[in-house]
């Protein structure tokens, strides 16, 4: 009877009976998510070999080449590509085939001819905003008004997280949080699609968005590999976990604008004086804009993105400028780039604050996404568009240094004030008494 | 016939993970013994010259109780610690202490009696004889030093791995249930469905390859997970909590000061290492904290310190055999800290915060409990953990997504967090409650499953409770 009675459950799916949860749970029919069961295997890219193997394009990709920092070897390209058209046998063929992929992928994408050539100093102004203060007073750093508010610890910080790392306290923190809120309420309306996104990805993604992964230069924090089956890394930008969002889709519906709000990982350094602080850091809070859009579409989402970070930026209160990035400062991915720099006046410089990028279909081709037109059996490259909305710690310095008073206060945002209690001011840390960092060996 | 077939089908896949997870772990866990055998003992990065503390394990009061910490080890169910063992090689640390001070003693001694000879001008000979004496004792002085070290050394790389105190109020073999909200029976019904099913259906969650058990939460499921971390970070600072924006990477002394194995973080690969320290990726967790107070003197006026830190949170070991995103390696994490003085305040603190954290969780209006976990399921560091566990339809049973420990002074002891001031404060030590408020995967996942789910239909419909429209209202 008692087994009739066990055969009636698990015929109904039921193992309540089992005095084992583990058991339970075991027997239950809830599989592995499949994309968890299986390796990373990265999608085959599909470079424009029309474009790249033609002889009558050699020379305009190797003055691209030299424009933009000089990476790249077309001439290895053309070469492997006639050897491996003539190759018949099939082993040496699929041997050709990876030399050639690897040599293509050096090659940087295609420039637009808006994009003055030359190094950072040919940078062009395309706009200034905002009205910069002028000050009756020697104004003071975030770092000199976050010490003394005891808002930000960036000394005797190294001892445990290593150079380059701060703590924001009290109204610091609620300041980040403020400024994410905010920067979501204003992008959401506007068709984009919020996206929480993996921050640990396999070192093929960061390769296929333009990001190198391996030499003495690169800026990507790598994780040890050997209890992992895939190289992993951690992502610098929300961009990369985006682009990997869409690999491998056919989407039929386009633009796709998405956004997320992600932790980013730089190992990027610098001695420059003006870049110490929370200027440079390691680990900084980013929402990022990415979109996906038709071909020959890039450059329209682009403006698009661009006005949405000028209106962003804007409101805040901030007087910056807009700059077209010149070719040395594209890097592989980037068709076309516009840099936000907003004025710093303690340090008297323009900072950097957003960039937005038209990468056309460098990312597209390296991570197979395609969209279907109607009626149509075959998938067309699309293109990809990426821009900064909000990257917290440089805002929070522009935001600080620009609206701090004589009297020492500091003036909140009128657009961030609903964000953090109604607010008109910054708040001294509420933390009482001393916390004091013993130097030397700690005996006890 | 077509449903035994089915059924079969399933379970064969089932038992073709599982076969597949069981040998990861036996690799893992080979791998771990060989790589045991080379990598440094657990607490040694602490112990070592770079992490610049001597930490206070308390050793003689320890041992001083065998019977109870035996008992403790037990309840635990902890391998590996051989307390005999360590209380041999405590008693000679003792002993070459004694020894020590004898000597110093006698050094003392020895020095002034050198200092009135040549007050009272007796003869170099004398003196120098004295002085051969003196310059004897310093040798063997030096040797007994360089001696003590070095078991004081082993002494605490053995003590390291010892528990923290276990709380009377810890359940010893089973979980004692505290408080009770909501009923479970209405979910017990045939057309539950998992988060994974979900994700099948819609497109609020996208599994992936890209990464290390990597997801997506996409629209709404993003948008709650905003807002989660909104709610419940607001309602701590609004208790007094301070808020914190931390690293998210820790040297390796700083998650072995937290009782943490590096095997739990994700370890940074080379070269971004300083010489001879492991960068360990943790994200938002107790080290946050801990990384923030090592090495500092808080004074008795900053008392009782109330910390909250919001950030995304790393796990690589994956232990658990809750399916999908039950067990994620990455999620969203609201954490707290209490700093307090005494013993007595940090459980005043504890119970008030299981109170504060089931007030939050009502509010989703789903059934959930509060209870005390065994010992044997309790970190190194606690002495007791109180868990906020929702039932969850797919697993049939609660799963944990809130918890509040007391930590009393295993991590202030480890990492030199000390107190500042008066004599008697600053012979004291200071004392931790540890709150992890919010699990955002996990909660989402959750949440998910309390929907309802037309699997003919395709379609989804997010459960309906009073908390979303907070979440509207909320700027």
């Amino acid at each position: 009877m008692r087994a009739f009675q066990i055969w009636r459950q698990i015929s109904k799916s039921d193992f309540t009976f089992c005095k084992s949860k583990v058991i339970t749970r075991f027997l239950s029919s809830h599989p592995v998510p499949e994309a968890w069961t299986r390796p990373f295997d990265p999608p085959s890219p599909e470079f424009d070999w029309l474009y790249l193997c033609d002889d009558k394009n050699r020379a305009a990709i190797e003055e691209n080449i030299v424009n933009r920092k000089g990476v790249g070897d077309i001439n290895q390209v053309i070469s492997l590509w006639k050897t491996f058209q003539k190759e018949k046998d099939v082993a040496k063929k699929e041997s050709l085939l990876q030399q050639l992929n690897e040599a293509a992928s050096k090659i940087p994408n295609r420039t637009s001819p808006t994009s003055p050539i030359g190094s950072e100093e040919q940078a062009e102004c395309k706009g200034l905003f905002g009205t910069k203060r002028e000050f009756t007073f020697k104004p003071q750093s975030v770092m000199e008004i976050g010490k003394r508010l005891n808002l930000l610890r960036t000394s005797d910080v190294g001892h445990t997280t290593g150079p380059r790392t701060y703590y924001f306290l009290s109204d610091f923190a609620k300041l980040e949080q403020a400024l994410i809120k905010y920067t979501l309420d204003n992008i959401l309306p506007q068709g984009f699609t919020l996206v929480s996104v993996p921050d640990i990805l396999s070192a093929s993604v960061v390769e296929a968005c333009g990001f190198r992964t391996t030499g003495d230069r690169n800026q990507v924090y790598k994780l040890e590999s050997n209890r992992h089956d895939n190289p992993l890394c951690l992502a610098g930008t929300a961009e990369i976990s985006l682009a990997g969002l869409f690999m491998n889709e056919s989407l039929t519906t386009l633009p796709k604008k998405v956004c997320a709000v992600s932790r980013c990982y730089r190992a990027e350094v610098s001695r420059l004086e003006e870049e110490q602080g929370i200027y440079r850091v390691h680990q900084f809070t980013k929402v990022e804009m990415f979109g996906v859009t038709k071909n020959q579409g890039g450059d329209d989402l682009l403006l698009e993105f661009l006005e949405i970070e000028k209106q962003l930026f804007q409101n805040l209160g901030l007087h910056f400028r807009v700059l077209e990035m010149p070719t040395q400062e594209l890097g592989a991915p980037a068709y076309r780039k516009f840099d936000i720099e907003t004025w710093m006046p303690a340090k008297e410089l323009w900072g950097e604050i957003s960039s937005a990028s038209n990468c056309t279909d460098y990312q597209i081709r390296r991570l197979n996404i395609k969209y279907r037109e109607t009626n149509k059996d075959d998938g067309v490259h699309a293109e990809t568009v990426n821009g900064t909305a909000c990257a917290v710690p440089r805002l929070i310095m522009a935001i600080v240094e620009n609206n701090q008073q004589e009297d020492g206060s500091v003036v909140i945002p009128e657009v961030l004030r609903p964000y953090m209690s109604g607010q008109t001011h910054l708040q001294r840390s509420p933390l009482r008494g001393k916390l004091t960092f013993s130097k030397g060996k700690h005996p006890r | 016939m077509a449903t035994a077939l089915s059924y079969s089908r399933v379970r064969y896949q089932k038992l073709r993970n599982l076969s597949r997870f069981s040998k990861i772990l036996r690799l893992q866990s080979s791998r771990c013994c060989q790589e045991r055998d080379n990598l440094p003992e657990f607490g040694s990065s602490v112990l070592s010259e770079l992490s610049m503390i001597d930490p206070d394990l308390d050793v003689g009061k320890k041992l001083a109780n065998p019977i109870e910490l035996q008992k403790n080890i037990e309840a635990r169910g902890l391998e590996n610690i051989n307390i005999q063992k360590l209380a041999i090689k405590y008693g000679r640390m003792m002993k070459i202490k004694q020894e020590k001070d004898a000597l110093d003693q006698e050094r003392k001694m020895l020095n002034n009696q050198i200092q009135t000879m040549i007050k009272e001008k007796i003869q170099n000979e004398e003196i120098e004889n004295v002085k051969v004496k003196a310059r004897g004792l310093r040798e063997q002085h030096d040797t007994v030093v360089k001696s003590l070290q070095d078991v004081h050394h082993e002494v605490n790389l053995m003590a390291f791995g010892l528990p923290n105190t276990l709380s009377l109020l810890t359940p010893v073999d089973n979980e004692e249930v505290l408080e009770v909200f909501g009923s479970t029976e209405i979910k017990q019904k045939k057309d539950n469905f998992s988060h994974i099913e979900v994700a099948e259906k819609t497109d609020l969650i996208k599994f992936s390859s890209v990464g290390d058990q990597a997801f997506y939460f996409t629209a709404e499921a993003a948008e709650l997970h905003q807002h989660l971390l909104s709610y419940f970070s607001t309602r701590v600072v609004d208790q007094g909590f301070i808020p914190m924006k931390t690293p998210d990477f820790f040297k390796d002394f700083v998650i072995e000061g937290c009782g943490i194995h590096k095997e739990m973080a994700y370890l940074m690969h080379q070269p971004y290492v300083d010489q001879g320290i492991q960068y360990c990726v943790l994200g938002t967790s107790e080290a946050s904290f801990a990384a923030y107070l090592t090495k500092m003197n808080i004074s008795q006026k900053s008392l009782p310190l109330q910390l909250m830190s919001v950030g995304p949170s790393y796990s690589p070991v994956r232990k658990s055999l809750y399916p999908g995103l039950f067990s994620a390696a990455q999620t969203s994490k609201v954490n707290l800290l209490g700093v307090n003085s005494t013993s007595e305040e940090s459980y005043s603190t504890f119970t008030e915060l299981q109170q504060l954290i089931l007030e939050m969780y009502k509010q989703l209006e789903i059934p959930l409990r509060l209870i005390l976990v065994p010992a044997h399921k309790l970190k190194l560091s606690e002495e007791i953990r109180a868990e906020l566990q929702i039932w969850t339809p797919s697993l049939q049973e609660y799963l944990s997504v809130a918890s509040i420990s007391v930590l009393g002074d295993y991590i202030s002891r480890r990492l030199a967090v000390g107190p500042v001031g008066i004599p008697e404060f600053q012979a004291s030590t200071l004392h931790m409650v540890y709150g992890e408020v919010l699990d955002t995967t996990r909660l989402i996942a959750v949440l998910l499953e309390h929907g309802s789910l037309d699997k003919k239909a395709g379609t989804y419909q997010m459960m309906k409770s009073n908390i979303f429209n907070q979440f509207n209202n909320d700027v």
